[in-house]
């Protein structure tokens, strides 16, 4: 029996012959995780979210959700996840609570939980007020308490935030650790608000280009990164640093006019600073490199694929 | 299998409310027993002995389908079929219906049942509308009796069939239409492009085979040499299984 709850091998997807959307993505998301998802925009988040829930049709690689395959077993899985793709969908001429109803329906679930769901994401108070006259927040908060209006054992967010003030961002966060908290919810959510990531999930997954740049445990990416360390040299963008680096045969990219320095070890700085004060390059500071999320997912996003 | 159709069918269901197609359906049922009811008040000195006629019902049925055949009851079917087909369109809810636990089959079963049971709630409310233009004058004025004639339940339902039967095929095209494309405009366009065209046609002989025709068709039977009813049928099941079809295979469900 597989720990993931939700898992993807090969999964290939192209919308046209010489586009490939999605390459070989192998996604793993254990059960009881949080699982952030993230990549820059085109990176392939939506496309991935919309075939695990079979939006899309699937052309090559598998899906498996609680060990069963979902083009397989869809219908009955679907029962145990709860999604919010893309903008929330509302019917703008109902009620928060008859919104929910519709759903509510489909889903077979008490009538007390359209109540639960509605005190939960704090919309009890709409009464009569039609949803399509709400802020794009409180539409975002519908979107939100219909995909967890059956308490579904797996919720599946793309940008759930999306429109929410500060203050509502930080009751989403809280609302999502109670619910993997207290009823061991797994919750895949794609994102582009990385501090608000780092706040939230355990587990992380970045993608770029299609193709899944990192996978694992968030405390495992930083502690990765630590160990490999790495330095911005400040070096007035002088060309000739790239000789002295490449002698040592260290990997390197330009952030402006810094030399970012990857995996450079201790032994190697006395001998890096060696050769470039005898190549006659200026240094005017160093400093080590940031290894918060949004650092690491710059570096990993923006260096060359592969 | 069922219960899931009828939770299916009660979700559509309350999505058609206050909705323009649900107001439409009352409208359109009680507008022309309405101008007719007036009518008859406005020519108040006919009323007593059209009440009195012996056909009485034959005639209230007969001018209120007319105008219903020809314009009104391809119109609705048009816009209601098209409004109602759209709603998840409009409110951008295709991608969260189809990741609920129900199988593409269930939700285009139960849209399509929700369109037909308010085409039917919008023939209930149109007899009951002619009931009344018969009915209403002796309530309100002494001197007109009580329809003399029985009122011919068997008649009517077999009339109201047939014509239930002619505005099929158009139900059935602007179904398929309002479920494929995402700009309102384009189901309605055809539908009113289609409607114009059997308008115009409508005196050659073969005529017959514009779908949009038979409701209008249907007061003029003998013009045409062949079974027009067959024709709707043949058309509605055709048009019925290619809507089927495409909602089934679609690329993407968003």
């Amino acid at each position: 029996m597989t720990p993931f709850l939700i898992e993807t091998a090969g999964l290939s997807y192209r919308f046209r012959q010489d586009e490939k959307v999605l390459d070989d993505v192998a996604l793993q998301v254990p059960e009881g995780a949080i699982y952030g998802f993230l990549g820059p925009n085109g990176a392939g988040k939506t496309t991935t979210l919309r075939l695990l829930l079979g939006l899309l049709r699937k052309q090559q690689g598998s899906i498996h959700i609680s060990g069963q395959d979902v083009s397989v077993h869809r219908s009955a899985l679907l029962r145990k996840v709860g999604a919010l793709i893309e903008s929330p969908s509302i019917y703008h001429h109902l009620s928060a609570a008859e919104n929910l109803e519709v759903w509510r329906k489909l889903y077979r679930c008490p009538r007390s939980r359209v109540a639960a769901a509605l005190s939960m994401t704090g919309l009890d108070r709409t009464g009569n007020k039609k949803a399509g006259r709400f802020s794009l927040g409180m539409k975002q908060r519908l979107g939100i308490a219909a995909a967890l209006l059956h308490e579904p054992p797996l919720l599946i967010l793309d940008e759930p935030t999306n429109g929410l003030d500060p203050a509502g961002i930080v009751e989403m966060r809280a609302l999502l650790q109670r619910l993997n908290r207290e009823l061991g919810t797994t919750i895949l959510i794609s994102s582009h608000l990385l501090p608000e990531i780092e706040r939230l999930v355990t587990h992380i997954g970045i993608i770029n280009g299609g193709r899944l740049q990192y996978q694992g445990t968030l405390a495992g990416l930083t502690e990765e990164r630590e160990q490999a360390g790495g330095f911005l040299i400040d070096c007035n963008g002088d060309p000739g640093a790239t000789a002295a680096v490449e002698r040592l045969q260290l990997s390197f990219s330009w952030q402006g006019k810094l030399l970012a320095i990857d995996k450079v070890t201790r032994e190697q700085m006395p001998l890096l600073l060696r050769e470039l004060v005898g190549d006659g390059i200026a240094i005017y500071g160093m400093h080590v490199q940031k290894n918060d999320l949004e650092t690491i997912f710059m570096n990993l996003t923006q260096s060359p694929l592969s | 299998m069922s219960n899931v159709f009828l939770n299916s069918f009660r979700s559509e269901w309350l999505k058609r409310k206050r909705t323009a197609g649900a107001w439409l359906t009352i409208a359109g049922g009680t507008m022309i027993p309405l101008i007719i009811l007036i009518q008859r008040f406005y020519f108040f000195e006919r009323l007593a002995s059209d009440n009195g006629s012996p056909r009485i019902w034959e005639m209230l049925y007969s001018r209120c389908w007319q105008s219903m055949a020809f314009f009104l009851l391809p119109m609705g079917v048009i816009l209601v079929t098209t409004l109602v087909g759209q709603l998840e369109f409009r409110n951008q809810t295709w991608k969260q219906v189809h990741v609920t636990p129900q199988s593409p089959t269930t939700i285009f079963l139960a849209k399509l049942g929700v369109i037909l049971v308010m085409l039917l709630q919008f023939f209930i409310l149109f007899n009951i509308g002619i009931y009344l233009t018969g009915v209403l004058p002796a309530l309100f004025l002494k001197q007109v009796p009580f329809p003399a004639e029985a009122f011919p339940w068997g008649k009517f339902l077999l009339g109201n069939g047939k014509f239930l039967l002619t505005c099929l095929p158009v139900l059935s095209l602007q179904f398929l239409l309002s479920l494929q494309f995402r700009n309102f405009m384009v189901p309605v366009g055809i539908g009113l492009g289609l409607y114009i065209l059997s308008m115009t046609v409508i005196q050659w002989r073969y005529a017959f085979i514009v779908p949009y025709i038979y409701s209008a068709a249907a007061f003029m039977k003998d013009q045409f040499k062949t079974n027009i009813y067959a024709w709707a049928l043949g058309y509605s099941l055709v048009f019925g299984a290619a809507a089927y079809l495409l909602f089934l295979f679609k690329k993407e469900r968003s």
